[in-house]
């Protein structure tokens, strides 16, 4: 479980000796259950992949707290799965060995090392990409080993930023029917956060949206929730709505 | 703690080594430039040498020896009167031929068949003097030659030795010395060489990791930043360590491309010296790229980082010439600064004088010490753009 309290985040750019105070978060708060997929859906620059990286441990909160499975962020999780960027592979290793490098610093044994793979290969259609170097791979080929080095130690949490980019239709078919089997009690009963501005992706998978904009959360629940809260059938409709944004 | 140093360090170095293009060109350059700084000298020596050949004999004393005046105007030689300050003037290179100094009653003492001691005033320093000191030899070899014939065609009897006549090399200056000055820049090469060879992939596996985007992941994945830095600053120190020891074992055999006598005299660089360099260099290039790995974390931008290891070579290359500067004491100091105590132990080596075991150990702590605190700070500047952002 993801608890996020009252986090704020300020970015300072300097300019001469005065410092100027951008604020990316103001009081951010929400909570993404296990067993369910939790989607942060904002426009650029709306904060999410601050929020998402304070959550990872990767920056600090300027205010407020962040908790995941009752440990601060800045404990290291061994069970967190985290995608920051799609491109993020070593591009001279081939995508078994970027795979199997983050598994053996995970201290993941081989046979159990092996059996995750499997699953991911499946769920991600690897096996063509297994011994290919990274470098020669697509976008979205980049962005399923990415995915597979991100879930390969099994985390209980996984917090994945912008994950179907780059994606084509069947992977983006085949990453849903994944995701959704994690957080199914089947498959783990995963807590699952997704951030995307892709509407009809949160729309699909998402069991709780939680809607980010100019750092501020401006308003939470299911798709369905948030139509009737927006007075609009269309789900994008009720986001634009929502989020304050103009049509 | 090891095991993650191990699978970091083991990881990078099949990197490096897959990036085969930018590793064969470091190797090359490396393995090159030695054989070509040597062909550079040995050319540059040679020309000196060439250029001795003109027929000038600065002679000392020749009023003493009117049998070897005759044999030097027929051989067209031109004869100057050295300056009775010969040896001063030598010292400062106000000379250009070495100066043969005759004793008094040469020509006497020479009929009568006693010993006659010729000293040969020279300056090894001075490469084109020292050049000109064969040709001498040659002429009184040739004078002498005749001066036997003469006797044989006159009394039927050879000199009773040949050997009457020596010829004795009066060197003012160490030969050593002067080995040390003319390979004065080998030092600095061989710093640079530790230099080159981390320089690249230490940048590549600390600022291109953030460029990547995968230091995020491995931040992640570690929980100690330490491991992080050892395994890096172990795989750049392997690759560095390899090409130094491949940079200097060419110095062997690149020698055989010296023409030069003078220059083969003096650089004599066998197993031994290359022992010396390879012992002093190791600490070297673990300090270097300990220096560069911090310069790579501390860095947003391949950009950035290049600039600020621009003055960490800057820094490197100045640093041996306040050696020269402050020439006098602070040996132990100096013993103590990593890069001058290099550059001085290998001039030490280029002397011929002896390195003592407390040098290497003094000199090889005082790198690795500096290595611990530039991955302390690398380690720490790690955890820093973990909380505020890389």
């Amino acid at each position: 479980m993801i608890e996020v309290a009252g986090i704020s985040k300020n970015f300072y750019q300097k300019k001469w000796i005065k410092a100027i105070q951008t604020p990316a978060l103001k009081k951010v708060a929400f909570t993404a259950a296990d067993g369910a997929i939790t989607a942060l859906l904002g426009p650029n620059g709306a904060g999410k992949t601050t929020l998402l990286r304070i959550l990872a441990g990767l920056e600090t909160a300027s205010e407020g707290d962040a908790k995941i499975n009752q440990h601060g962020c800045h404990c290291m999780h061994s069970d967190l799965g985290f995608l920051s960027d799609g491109c993020a592979l070593y591009p001279r290793l081939t995508g078994y060995e970027n795979i199997q490098y983050f598994a053996r610093l995970h201290a993941i044994a081989a046979p159990r090392m092996a059996e995750n793979l499997l699953k991911l290969t499946e769920a991600l259609d690897l096996k063509p990409l297994l011994n290919q170097r990274a470098e020669q791979y697509s976008q979205g080929e980049k962005m399923r080993i990415n995915l597979a080095r991100a879930l390969i130690h099994h985390p209980q949490t996984i917090i994945l930023d912008e994950p179907t980019n780059g994606l084509d239709l069947v992977s983006v078919r085949r990453l849903r029917i994944f995701l959704k089997y994690l957080a199914s009690p089947e498959g783990g009963g995963h807590c699952i956060l997704i951030s995307s501005h892709v509407m009809s992706e949160v729309q699909k998978l998402a069991d709780t949206v939680v809607v980010l904009s100019a750092g501020e959360v401006k308003a939470r629940g299911t798709p369905l929730e948030l139509c009737n809260q927006a007075g609009h059938t269309d789900f994008e409709e009720a986001f634009v709505s929502l989020a304050g944004l103009a049509s | 703690m090891m095991n993650t140093i191990w699978i970091i360090g083991h990881k990078e170095l099949i990197e490096a080594y897959r990036d085969m293009r930018s590793l064969l060109i470091i190797t090359v350059v490396s393995v090159l430039a030695g054989p070509l700084l040597l062909l550079m000298l040995a050319n540059s020596l040679a020309s000196f040498e060439a250029r001795a050949e003109r027929n000038i004999v600065m002679v000392k004393g020749i009023e003493h020896a009117p049998s070897l005046a005759n044999y030097f105007a027929r051989d067209t030689a031109l004869v100057i009167t050295a300056p009775s300050d010969s040896v001063a003037a030598l010292e400062r290179n106000a000379l250009l031929d070495p100066v043969l100094i005759i004793p008094e009653g040469f020509d006497a003492k020479l009929n009568n068949e006693e010993a006659v001691e010729l000293q040969i005033l020279t300056n090894s320093a001075n490469a084109r003097v020292n050049a000109g000191v064969a040709r001498l030899k040659r002429k009184l070899s040739g004078y002498i030659a005749e001066k036997n014939n003469h006797h044989l065609v006159q009394y039927g009897v050879s000199f009773k030795s040949p050997l009457n006549l020596r010829i004795q090399d009066y060197d003012i200056a160490n030969r050593q010395a002067d080995a040390a000055k003319v390979f004065g820049m080998l030092p600095y090469f061989l710093v640079l060489a530790a230099l080159y060879g981390v320089w690249a992939v230490s940048l590549d596996i600390t600022v291109g990791e953030r460029e990547r985007g995968t230091l995020a992941p491995l931040m992640l994945a570690v929980k100690n930043s330490w491991s992080i830095v050892i395994g890096k600053w172990l795989a750049a120190t392997v690759i560095g360590a390899l090409i130094v020891l491949v940079a200097v074992i060419a110095f062997i055999p690149a020698q055989v491309m010296m023409s030069g006598e003078t220059l083969k005299s003096m650089f004599a660089f066998g197993v031994h010296e290359a022992t010396t360099c390879i012992l002093l260099l190791m600490p070297l290039v673990g300090l270097f790229s300990a220096a560069l790995i911090w310069v790579g974390v501390r860095s947003n931008t391949t950009k950035q980082a290049q600039a600020l290891a621009t003055a960490v070579l800057l820094m490197i290359t100045l640093t041996p010439l306040t050696m020269q500067i402050a020439e006098s004491g602070q040996q132990t100091l100096q013993h103590m600064i990593p890069v001058i105590a290099q550059h001085m132990h290998i001039m030490a080596m280029i002397k011929g004088e002896a390195i003592q075991l407390s040098d290497y150990i003094l000199t090889g702590m005082s790198s690795i010490g500096c290595a611990f605190i530039f991955m302390y700070y690398a380690q720490r500047q790690l955890k820093l753009s973990d909380k505020h952002g890389s």
